[in-house]
């Protein structure tokens, strides 16, 4: 195999999901595709690790100083819904539901791998709340580091004024009751909701 | 291909790909076992919300002949203790149990009452006041190196077999416990505790997790008392000093 085309399936398999097979089969498709097209692509990869940086308010993804979010004066700023990862503000901008502001922790707390509270973006969410806040929702992941983040940052954010709140933790859309975890059973049972809510 | 039915706890989870997961389980059949979750990260997987940590979860496990990593199938939760996460010392602590068992622990040997201790520890931390997390920490090792046969003697000396009354008390980690005033000259590797910190290590090794749990030690003599323990660890399980659930718990203060 030529060198340059064994150097691309290497880098293409470091990309998470993607094994060897993968690799080579997105190299061949790259090979075959005009050049120029494969240029457009280098050159988007290389401007977003060069352009985007943490918004200096929320710490999303972002071109400039602030996120896009976080510059959009239509939004309700008087609610903060604290999210791990800026692939969570996707999602959850996606529903089209939510028009409050986020903030970006960064991951979860995690003593297995070393991560604690000073290694999240929690000092800047500290500060955030001193500014008309009225709601925080935590929506850290439903699992143990999630919910142990969530926990942390009730414990240092609970000043009585703002109201806390923790994403509902269910059962999912076309799911089935038998092969439910305890975990969310339980949770979607003791939040249950009124039928006529 | 081998497939065996296991009760194991999650001590370890990695993401792999999108939505699987390489788990460590510590098992009652099989000791330290690694294995691929696949699919799990999908919320209409049949095993989602099974394999987070502390987890006891009943599953199969295929494994090749002299392969290091198995596949899950078939998980089912046995018991959660939901409220270790809820507290973030409660979380430190927990989450250092589960980094001890990965440590000290290997594929194809079973450990059947380190296997019951981790039921109870996590049991009782689950329950307890936040406060005597660390407390439950360093009994549930005292009765780890118990079990392995290396816990500290405290009755006498273990040099003149004389029974402790000195103001000066030493606790030899070469010679496994006590030694006296006396004797001590001839030890390098003891270490200098307060008579607090020794009734304190006598009452970890005697009580069960309910006593320990209503008792009220001084954060000086509860360090002490810690200082003993994990260097015993240490020097006769090969434990590192350095472990990074210590550093977290470093990290919270207090």
């Amino acid at each position: 195999m030529p060198k340059s085309l064994d150097e691309l399936i290497e880098a293409l398999s470091s990309l998470p999901g993607i094994g060897k097979k993968s690799a080579a089969r997105l190299a061949f498709h790259l090979l075959k595709r005009p050049l120029d097209e494969s240029i457009e692509i280098s050159e988007r990869i290389i401007n977003a690790r060069r352009n985007l940086k943490p918004c200096a308010v929320c710490g999303n993804l972002a071109d400039q100083e602030r996120c896009d979010i976080c510059a959009d004066t239509s939004r309700d700023n008087s609610m903060i819904c604290v999210v791990e990862e800026p692939s969570d503000v996707s999602a959850i901008e996606a529903l089209n539901e939510y028009r409050g502001a986020y903030h970006v922790l960064g991951g979860a707390l995690s003593p297995l791998d070393g991560i604690g509270p000073d290694d999240l973006n929690i000092s800047s969410l500290k500060k955030r709340i001193k500014d008309g806040i009225h709601e925080i929702i935590l929506a850290t992941n439903p699992s143990t580091e999630g919910e142990a983040t969530a926990s942390y940052l009730y414990s240092i954010l609970k000043t009585g004024q703002i109201k806390i709140s923790r994403i509902a933790r269910g059962i999912p859309a076309g799911g089935s009751l038998e092969f439910t975890d305890r975990a969310t059973l339980a949770g979607a049972l003791e939040n249950r909701i009124s039928f006529d809510h | 291909m081998s497939r065996i039915k296991i009760e194991a706890f999650v001590i370890r989870t990695t993401r792999l790909a999108e939505s699987s997961r390489v788990v460590t389980l510590f098992s009652r059949q099989a000791g330290k076992v690694k294995a691929v979750a696949k699919g799990v990260g999908k919320p209409k997987s049949k095993m989602s919300g099974t394999v987070e940590l502390f987890n006891l979860i009943e599953c199969l496990l295929y494994k090749k002949e002299n392969a290091d990593l198995g596949t899950m199938g078939d998980a089912a939760v046995l018991d959660d203790y939901h409220h270790i996460p809820a507290d973030t010392r409660k979380f430190g602590f927990g989450s250092a149990w589960c980094e001890i068992l990965q440590k000290t622990s290997h594929p194809d040997q079973p450990r059947p009452e380190t296997f019951e201790l981790t039921a109870l520890f996590f049991k009782t931390l689950d329950l307890s006041e936040p406060g005597n997390a660390g407390l439950l920490f360093w009994s549930a090792l005292f009765k780890m190196l118990a079990i392995e046969g290396y816990a500290p003697r405290l009755e006498k000396c273990l040099s003149c077999g004389k029974k402790k009354k000195d103001a000066k008390l030493m606790i030899s980690l070469g010679r496994g416990g006590l030694i006296c005033a006396g004797c001590i000259e001839e030890d390098e590797d003891a270490i200098p505790v307060s008579q607090s910190a020794f009734d304190i290590l006598g009452a970890m090794g005697a009580g069960g997790f309910e006593d320990i749990a209503e008792m009220e030690v001084s954060p000086r003599i509860g360090r002490e008392a810690a200082e003993v323990i994990l260097s015993f660890a240490s020097y006769h399980l090969g434990l590192p000093r350095n472990l990074k659930s210590f550093k977290f718990l470093e990290s919270l203060g207090g």
